[in-house]
């Protein structure tokens, strides 16, 4: 479903912190799906030009120098979207609160309007995007604070 | 490539004492490309920067472009040594001054009101401290009681002087205070950790520091206010002087005599310890060395416990008497630097920055935040309900009036 998601847009999909944070976690299964997902394509390695901006977010975000790496591949991701004119895609209510901020409501999604998308699309079915939704709940992931506890497949037509 | 960034990582490692090949085995990297990192040979990833700034100590804003607080603020952890950087206490004025650069890059300044400060450089430390308090005296007169003059300092210093002052309890760590004396971000820092009279003078020692605008690297850390240095005298100095006036001393034992309940309401008016007086009688000539050495061995917190004693506590009235026999343990409440939180409230709204910040600043969890903030109100829709004609058409009942809950 993502990979027919993403299809519709040029890319890159994500960043080399991004890649760090998920190859720390190596051995979880969904941190080999995503790492294994050629659909995503090679991570950018953000130049050091870019470089002080990614740091500035990093802190916007609530990073610091005690742990300067927390926060760093959203940092990476939103300054990308910020120089080229891209968009992001986050289930964090704090991101995607800074991201439509900062480069406006259209230039964020979350996993809930990435299924009604797909819905829209004919890509899967109301039904599908519910049980996708319920199995990110059921493994422990939070998806954004606005959506409803209990989700329908109307949800998402 | 961002010029320089190899040429500040070569400095700083050298300012740590630290050898590429050390740096390079921190960081788990290759020396060959630490040493490309360092000569601008080679391109430097952001997981690598930040391990490097990690291991250096340092901000990676600070190796990234020339943020002089930044770099200040790692100069004077090194000067002041391991046991000050290692704490919580330094980690948030680290972080609080990577918020400051954030919001400076982004145009929201600091605009501190200090241009009417006597300038005392060339002075003495006496001459300078006097000159400093009879300034802050006149500019940021105390007009509260007790335990009252911290909070009230606090607020003078950012109301008047839009100076930040930051409060917390950092239990245990050896940072007592600290001045951010940068004009481009003035700071004071109490950890109030300490009992309230420690912490009062605390606030103006380190007040003392930014008025002088002391150290050329623009910041102190404080471990105790020892007065080991000219610039730590004067800041005590001048703190003893503007806290304990002199004239309000003098006139204070002229009027009641050498008695102990003139010692008692000192203390509780002043909003100072004991033993900051018994050494401000000294520094007055008002006692001897001796004389100061005999009453610091008496035990005044023991002596407190009789105060309730009219004759004790002389014209302290029983509810000051009852806030001096707890002053021991009383702590400031936690104050977050004002001026720093409006700068940014003002960098969220304009998505400089996320909640998550502003949630730190204030002491708060981002969510509850978040939820606070979720419905978007327009300014314009409120003072058009404040401007409506709301008054009664009908006669409510005193039961009406006071249904439901208010809060």
């Amino acid at each position: 479903m993502l990979e027919s998601f993403l299809a519709n847009y040029p890319g890159p999909f994500w960043t080399d912190a991004v890649r760090s944070e998920i190859l720390e976690n190596i051995g979880d299964e969904p941190c080999n799906e995503i790492l294994a997902a050629s659909f995503l394509g090679t991570p950018v390695v953000v130049g050091t030009g870019d470089l002080l901006d990614v740091f500035r977010i990093q802190v916007a975000l609530g990073g610091s120098a005690k742990d300067p790496k927390q926060h760093l591949g959203e940092a990476e991701c939103i300054a990308l979207a910020d120089k080229d004119h891209g968009g992001i895609i986050t289930d964090d209510n704090a991101a995607y609160d800074f991201v439509e901020r900062r480069l406006g409501t259209n230039r964020v999604i979350d996993t809930i309007e990435v299924l009604r998308a797909s819905v829209a699309n004919g890509d899967i079915e109301p039904s599908q995007a519910q049980q996708i939704a319920d199995a990110v709940r059921n493994s422990g992931r939070s998806l954004r604070r606005e959506h409803p506890t209990t989700l329908t497949a109307e949800y998402f037509r | 490539m961002q010029p320089h960034i190899g040429a500040r990582i070569k400095q700083l490692r050298e300012a740590a004492g630290l050898r590429a090949s050390d740096l390079a085995d921190l960081v788990g990297m290759d020396a060959t490309a630490l040493s490309k990192i360092e000569n601008d040979r080679r391109n430097v990833k952001s997981t690598e920067l930040a391990d490097l700034a990690k291991a250096l100590g340092v901000s990676p804003l600070a190796l990234l472009a020339d943020e002089p607080i930044l770099s200040k603020l790692s100069v004077a952890a090194r000067r002041a040594g391991n046991g000050l950087t290692m704490g919580a206490a330094y980690d948030e004025l680290m972080r609080l001054s990577e918020l400051h650069v954030v919001l400076s890059d982004a145009g929201i300044h600091a605009s501190p009101d200090l241009a009417s400060v006597p300038d005392v450089r060339g002075q003495s430390w006496f001459d300078g401290a006097e000159a400093l308090a009879r300034w802050a005296n006149t500019k940021l007169p105390i007009t509260s009681d007790g335990d009252q003059r911290f909070a009230s300092l606090a607020d003078k210093i950012e109301e008047v002087l839009s100076l930040d002052v930051f409060v917390q309890e950092f239990e245990g760590d050896a940072l007592s205070g600290a001045a951010i004396t940068d004009r481009s971000f003035p700071l004071l820092f109490v950890n109030s950790t300490h009992p309230r009279p420690r912490c009062l003078f605390t606030l103006a020692h380190e007040l003392g520091h930014v008025l002088a605008n002391h150290n050329g690297d623009g910041i102190t850390l404080d471990r105790e206010l020892s007065g080991s240095t000219e610039d730590e005298r004067m800041a005590n100095a001048f703190a003893a002087s503007f806290l304990m006036p002199s004239e309000t001393i003098r006139s204070r034992i002229e009027e009641d005599g050498r008695e102990p309940s003139t010692l008692v309401a000192l203390t509780y008016e002043l909003g100072v310890s004991f033993e900051s007086l018994i050494y401000r009688l000294h520094n007055l000539r008002i006692i001897n060395a001796e004389g100061r050495d005999q009453l610091m061995s008496v035990n005044w917190r023991q002596l407190a416990l009789l105060l309730n004693n009219p004759s004790l506590r002389g014209n302290v009235s029983k509810f000051g008497v009852s806030k001096l026999q707890s002053r021991d343990s009383s702590r400031p409440a936690r104050r977050p630097p004002g001026v720093l939180l409006r700068r940014a409230s003002s960098g969220y709204v304009k998505g400089v920055i996320g909640v998550q910040p502003l949630a730190d600043l204030v002491g708060t969890d981002s969510e509850l935040m978040l939820d606070q903030f979720s419905q978007k109100q327009d300014i314009d829709q409120v003072i058009g309900i404040l401007k409506s004609d709301f008054s009664q058409q009908t006669d409510e009942t005193p039961e009406d009036l006071f249904s439901g809950t208010p809060f």
